[in-house]
């Protein structure tokens, strides 16, 4: 059994299990088809529970976390994760254009593309997403807070 | 009106300046993609799938066509220039098309690889113009336990090939199935794991999930690896073109290819990745210059592109008539289906007849726009493919917010994307199977129509799901998905032998 597999299995018994909650607050017609699935769901995961427990008796458990993760950058990854949530907040307030910029901006440089190719992109990124999407599709993006 | 005039009609249809500005402009979208490793062809589509929004059904479809086969194809200039496979379509196709390119014969292997794209694309839309009206008049007879038997073959047999373990893919696509149920009930209006949200009455949007699980996932994938800068793209120094010997040479291995990738294409699980080697293989094995293999064959190339390419028609077979993606691009070309209104099975072919041929003569003239992209435009192709990983993240993150976005003008949807784009993260890194999530998705509806219909019809008596032969042979063939994984593992391990 891989060390990885336990965390699936725990993170699938927990999704399972609070929608087998959920779904028993239902009325009682409208439970059969969730449960149906749940039960289901459950049946899958204790079947591959069982054969990676055998599998664990005979060979232990091997872990393949360093195999899963391996060139794993911790810093760059949680930065870039983290940039994506602070540009969908920006949004709310600075609205969609300057949020943008500033989010493609700052990626870049932290990821260290020249100065010239961060504002190529930011200026054509723009651009095409102002001509299809603002034009062609007439899609209202958000001016945020501050603008609107 | 008959099948000769429909696709007459469709032609007509096709070539409509709008349809065909559609065309160059999908295509070499798609062709930018597929020369981009680390972009695929799924992702492409779904990122694009709100764009299509503003066109005509059959116009977006085009569009959508257009990008998955400019993407097959895109993947072998990167293979052939910088000896990096844009898509895993293309593995093969590096293999001698690299050492073509070493010889100081790059124009040589593009042209190659965009004829051998091009008899494939287009001898695979003569299958799927003859193959799918017949499958569709089979699927007239289904009803409601067929269609739940269906929907579950579907799901077996994709989440039983592609994934590493078949536990795990079932797993996925049963979750897939359990997010499908969040939302109204369709029969007994009952609010289900809504929260609250009024967004979530129609259930969670397929586009959203197709761009979080394929797209957002994807930028998740590259920003945890050290940016390397991609090899620089060889320099192509003869001339492009192909001679009438060499035309008659790979004649063969071009008709092989496409019996092998159309085959591929329409047994659902397989894909574009395994026809490639498949399609190698043979033209190694039937070759009469076999010393030039490893070394830089033509053959080889056209015998991978071939294939690959003859995959796309064949692939969409089973997806417009039965409703089963043999592949996550074809997954993700079913929720742009479903999407602009259009269920696939038979009504595609009846009701929507007019519009699915449009679509089916389109998808003949994209071929000729990826001939024309191909040849024309290779060398600034390389170029694209060297655009660096950290120029890329950012760029496609902003492009799924604002397509997520662009779906209800909400912003609920773009956290959605969110919410799936880590999901999908999470289910790559941990082996479970984004596509069989998507198609889960997609099918749970059809099937939880037809369980409950079935049932309701039966007084409640499960009986019905179990009475007319033809739910036998669904039967049959999701114990097939089931077992599949057996045979298809060791079909890939004897390519990688060979």
């Amino acid at each position: 059994m891989n060390k990885s597999d336990i965390g699936v299995v725990a993170v699938m018994y927990a999704v399972c299990l609070t929608f087998m909650g959920l779904t028993l607050q239902f009325p009682p017609e409208a439970q059969t088809y969730p449960l149906c699935l749940e039960f289901g769901l459950l049946a899958l995961i204790t079947i591959f529970l069982v054969v990676n427990l055998a599998k664990a008796r005979r060979q232990g458990i091997i872990n393949d976390l360093p195999e899963v993760f391996s060139g794993f950058l911790r810093n760059q990854f949680f930065m870039v994760l983290a940039g994506c949530v602070v540009y969908l907040a920006l949004m709310f307030a600075i609205g969609f254009y300057l949020s943008s910029g500033l989010f493609l901006a700052a990626i870049m440089a932290y990821l260290r593309v020249r100065h010239l190719h961060i504002a190529i992109t930011v200026v054509a990124l723009s651009a095409i997403i102002w001509a299809v999407f603002g034009k062609f599709l007439n899609v209202p993006l958000p001016l945020g807070a501050l603008f609107d | 009106m008959d099948t000769l005039a429909l696709m007459g009609q469709g032609f007509f249809e096709a070539v409509s300046p709008i349809n065909l500005l559609a065309m160059f402009v999908a295509t070499a979208i798609g062709v930018t993609i597929g020369c981009l490793p680390g972009l695929s062809a799924a992702m492409g589509v779904a990122l694009l799938l709100p764009v299509t929004f503003g066109l005509a059904t059959s116009t977006g479809l085009i569009v959508l066509g257009g990008i998955y086969c400019g993407a097959i194809f895109g993947g072998s200039i990167a293979a052939i220039l910088i000896h990096t496979p844009g898509t895993p379509a293309s593995a093969a196709t590096a293999i001698e098309g690299y050492q073509l390119t070493k010889q100081g014969k790059a124009a040589k292997a593009l042209s190659v690889a965009c004829f051998a794209s091009f008899c494939g694309g287009l001898l695979s839309c003569i299958s799927l113009y003859f193959f799918s009206p017949v499958l569709a008049e089979l699927a007239l007879k289904f009803k409601s336990p067929e269609y739940f038997w269906l929907s579950l073959f579907g799901l077996t047999i994709i989440a039983g090939v592609s994934s590493k373990s078949m536990l795990k893919g079932l797993m996925s696509g049963v979750l897939g199935l359990l997010i499908s149920t969040i939302g109204m009930d369709p029969m007994e209006g009952v609010e289900r794991f809504m929260f609250g949200m009024s967004t979530l009455y129609n259930g969670v949007d397929v586009t959203c999930a197709l761009i979080g699980l394929f797209s957002m996932s994807q930028i998740l994938i590259l920003a945890e690896k050290r940016i390397v800068q991609r090899q620089e793209a060889a320099k192509v120094r003869d001339r492009f073109g192909l001679s009438g010997k060499e035309i008659k040479r790979l004649s063969p291995t071009i008709v092989r290819s496409w019996i092998i990738g159309n085959l591929v294409g329409i047994l659902p699980g397989a894909g574009a990745s395994i026809a490639c080697f498949m399609g190698y293989n043979e033209a190694k094995r039937f070759s009469r210059h076999k010393e030039e293999f490893g070394k830089g064959s033509i053959e080889g190339v056209a015998g991978s592109e071939a294939a690959n390419n003859a995959v796309t028609g064949g692939s969409l077979i089973p997806t417009l008539t039965l409703g089963i993606p043999g592949e996550s691009v074809t997954a993700v070309l079913m929720g742009g289906l479903i999407i602009h209104g259009l269920q696939p099975g038979p009504e595609l072919f009846t009701t929507h007849a007019g519009m699915t041929y449009t679509f089916f003569a389109g998808f003949v003239l994209i071929q000729f726009f990826m001939l024309a992209i191909g040849l024309f435009g290779c060398k600034g192709f390389a170029y694209i493919a060297r655009i660096s990983d950290a120029i890329l993240i950012p760029s496609i993150f902003v492009l799924c917010v604002v397509g997520s976005y662009a779906i209800h003008n909400n912003f609920t949807e773009v956290v959605i994307m969110f919410i799936f784009g880590i999901i999908g993260y999470l289910a790559r890194k941990f082996d479970l199977n984004p596509a069989a999530i998507v198609l889960g998705l997609i099918l749970g509806p059809i099937g939880e129509r037809g369980l409950r219909r079935s049932l309701m019809l039966n007084d409640g008596d499960p009986s019905i799901l179990f009475s007319t032969p033809l739910c036998w042979i669904l039967i049959g063939l999701c114990v097939f998905g089931v077992l599949s994984p057996v045979l298809m593992s060791r079909m890939q391990r004897r390519m990688k032998q060979d």
